[in-house]
């Protein structure tokens, strides 16, 4: 059911192409040539129209750069957004604002992104005051549907941030993000700072909001399980760069990248009679201010040739809606 | 490998072997504005030799604090710590803190979730090893160097001769948590408490931290209690497991039982809760089991069971009650009236 979504609406709301972000490094106090700490390097998706794309990857791949640039938190240093049929890559803030209902985001820490001196009714109401003309008795009406439908209670609108659990926190948070009726929401590790069982209440929430508002989800995480658990579609990143990306069930049963592999093989299985003897992968990530040369996973890669040290591999098309960057799938010549 | 096979043997102490750690109705509370917050309440487990026990629960269950009181870290006052912490025999509950820092770090240890935190920033990693040696075993400034050196191999850390001289700074998350597990296993402790000590840590680094706590436990014949919120972390490394909801111990059971057939309401919740990764094509659920509420606040009495307001098996005598926390199959005990009900919470 899940892939025939993408199917069935064939243009792209979301689409990114080539983006890249480089962060300039301080340089020391005789100048010496400007160093750059490449955090997302020509990376590509599409988003189509009430999927969810989870991206996954590990601390310093880039995914968080990637979600705030989507928003326009942050701009890119080249490549190109465009959503809904515009070109938002280097719009200004002003011209971003009508895009702004239509492309909220949904933080990690719901501890430090909710503003704290603001009661929970107001932290809600700001985005619709901002946005639409709902105000007055059409503006409660609206704040109570919303606080029932994120699962608060009535009583808690007029609370301070610090009165809510961790779970609580992040249904307001996903109440302000639907506040304006997007289309988009890009959530950024929504559920990782939560406990397990409030997780599984976040995540079921946002199941049943896509489904009830037709919402297009772009979710960052780094845990595996629930990116599988949420996904239609998922990209993986390492080091800046998108290795691996396709259909959930494609990707998890059949993971073409070295990577992708060592990473299932990495996360610990809720099964004791399913302990595994052998550490997938050896090493740490390289510093992403001298990336390697060729394939960035080559350091690590058990399966790594001369080729992959010198050549950086474009991502292709292996199996219908999967593709992967990686010599080793390339077609033999 | 050694440790799955013995998994399915209960290693509750048996006779004649006694428990390096044993706790008897442990109570660590705190006084504040809001009333005395009883954060662990009789709590009561032992930790056998070369056993790897794990504490499971969700935030402000009480199972760092556990091992906190164990080390000797509650601040007292506001905490008050009462019961009894017997290791190798020796009581700890009320130990002169000259005397527990004989203890700590010879031969009870701890590492944490964030081992920057636990870092010297400014003191060379060298040094930062050879201190509990020179402190507790009186070795000379060679002699630890060199069993700090041998110490950085056992962890995996290349050029360890080199490592001795760096900064904290210098070095990644993994790496940092290895030089902690380094530090508190250079005297061979007879515990090693491990809180959350891969959260922080990406999983494929987790991976390799978790594979090296294991076979040091098996190297240096060390007892590990390791507290995860990560059921995964838990099924993948320990002997045998304890749950804790609001202060109290609520299931106890070797590993695999314990995922077989959970006896308590919360332990099937918690089970259910967790997404898992499926690698043979969909994943076998759509929607995900959800704990309702949250848990409660522990500043006032509680009568009856702690769960119950969260449990859909609650009924009268369990708001009533407390259920005791008696035997429900060899080897595995757990606090519910209705425990050969507890697996129809994960129906539906």
């Amino acid at each position: 059911m899940n892939s025939n979504i993408t199917q069935s609406d064939t243009r792209p709301i979301l689409s990114v192409n080539g983006l890249s972000k480089r962060f300039p490094i301080k340089r020391g106090l005789f100048g010496g040539a400007r160093k750059y700490l490449h955090a997302v390097d020509d990376v590509s998706f599409d988003l189509g129209r009430k999927e969810t794309l989870g991206i996954v990857g590990e601390s310093g791949c880039g995914k968080s750069t990637t979600a705030r640039m989507v928003v326009r938190l942050s701009r890119p240093t080249s490549g190109r957004i465009d959503f809904a049929g515009s070109d938002i890559t280097n719009l200004s803030p002003s011209e971003m604002r009508p895009h702004r209902s239509d492309l909220q985001f949904v933080f990690q820490d719901p501890y430090s992104s909710l503003n704290q001196r603001m009661r929970a009714a107001d932290i809600v109401a700001e985005p619709i005051v901002n946005f639409t003309k709902l105000r007055g008795s059409d503006l409660r009406d609206r704040l109570a549907w919303l606080f029932d439908r994120v699962g608060l209670r009535q009583d808690m609108m007029h609370r301070f941030p610090h009165e809510f659990s961790g779970g609580q926190r992040q249904r307001l948070g996903i109440a302000r993000a639907l506040a304006v009726n997007p289309s988009v929401i890009v959530a950024d590790e929504p559920v990782s700072a939560l406990d397990v069982s409030v997780q599984a209440q976040v995540i079921n929430l946002m199941m049943d909001l896509q489904e009830e508002f037709d919402l297009t989800y772009l979710f960052i995480a780094h845990d595996l399980a629930v990116v599988q658990h949420i996904s239609h579609r998922v990209a993986v990143m390492y080091l800046g760069k998108i290795v691996e990306i396709a259909d959930r069930d494609s990707l998890f049963s059949d993971p073409q990248h070295p990577y992708t592999e060592a990473l299932l093989d990495s996360v610990p299985i809720p099964d004791p009679d399913m302990r595994r003897e052998s550490v997938a992968l050896s090493g740490e990530v390289p510093s992403p201010i001298n990336p390697p040369s060729g394939c960035r996973f080559h350091t690590r890669c058990p399966f790594a040739f001369d080729r992959c040290r010198h050549e950086i591999p474009v991502m292709r098309q292996v199996k219908p809606n999967h593709s992967v960057a990686c010599h080793l799938r390339e077609p033999q010549s | 490998m050694l440790a799955s096979e013995q998994n399915t043997e209960p290693k509750t102490a048996p006779a004649g072997r006694d428990p390096v750690l044993s706790l008897v109705e442990l109570r660590t509370s705190f006084d504040t504005f809001d009333g005395t917050v009883r954060a662990v309440d009789r709590v009561s487990y032992d930790i056998a030799p070369r056993e790897m026990l794990g504490l499971v629960g969700e935030s402000g269950c009480g199972k760092s604090l556990t091992a906190l009181s164990i080390m000797g870290l509650v601040p007292t006052p506001p905490g008050r710590v009462e019961g009894s912490i017997r290791l190798n025999g020796r009581e700890l509950v009320g130990l002169e803190e000259k005397e527990m820092r004989k203890l700590r770090g010879s031969e009870i240890s701890m590492i944490f979730q964030e081992p920057m935190t636990s870092l010297d920033p400014v003191m060379r990693i060298g040094k930062q090893i050879v201190e509990p040696l020179v402190q507790h075993q009186g070795l000379s400034g060679p002699e630890a160097r060199a069993r700090a050196k041998d110490m950085l191999d056992r962890v995996r850390i290349p050029e360890a001769t080199r490592r001795l001289d760096e900064y904290a700074h210098q070095l990644s998350g993994g790496m940092r948590q290895r030089i902690m597990i380094a530090m508190a296993l250079v005297c061979r402790p007879a515990v090693l408490i491990a809180d959350e000590p891969t959260t922080a840590l990406d999983v494929t680094i987790q991976a390799q931290v978790l594979r090296l706590i294991r076979d040091l436990q098996t190297e240096m014949n060390t007892s590990v209690l390791l507290i995860t919120h990560d059921l995964g972390v838990i099924a993948e490394s320990v002997d045998r497991v304890i749950v804790m909801y609001a202060g109290r111990k609520v299931e106890e059971a070797p590993v695999s039982l314990l995922f077989r057939r959970p006896q308590h309401p919360y332990t099937v919740g918690l089970l259910g809760s967790v997404p898992k990764v499926n690698r043979a094509g969909r994943p076998a659920k759509g929607r995900l089991l959800e704990i309702p509420g949250i848990v409660p606040a522990l500043n006032q009495p509680i009568r009856g069971c702690r769960f119950a307001p969260r449990c859909r098996l609650a009924t009268d005598r369990c708001r009533a009650e407390e259920p005791p926390f008696e035997t429900k199959a060899p080897g595995h005990s757990a606090a519910c009236w209705h425990s050969d009900k507890a697996m129809e919470i994960a129906g539906e």
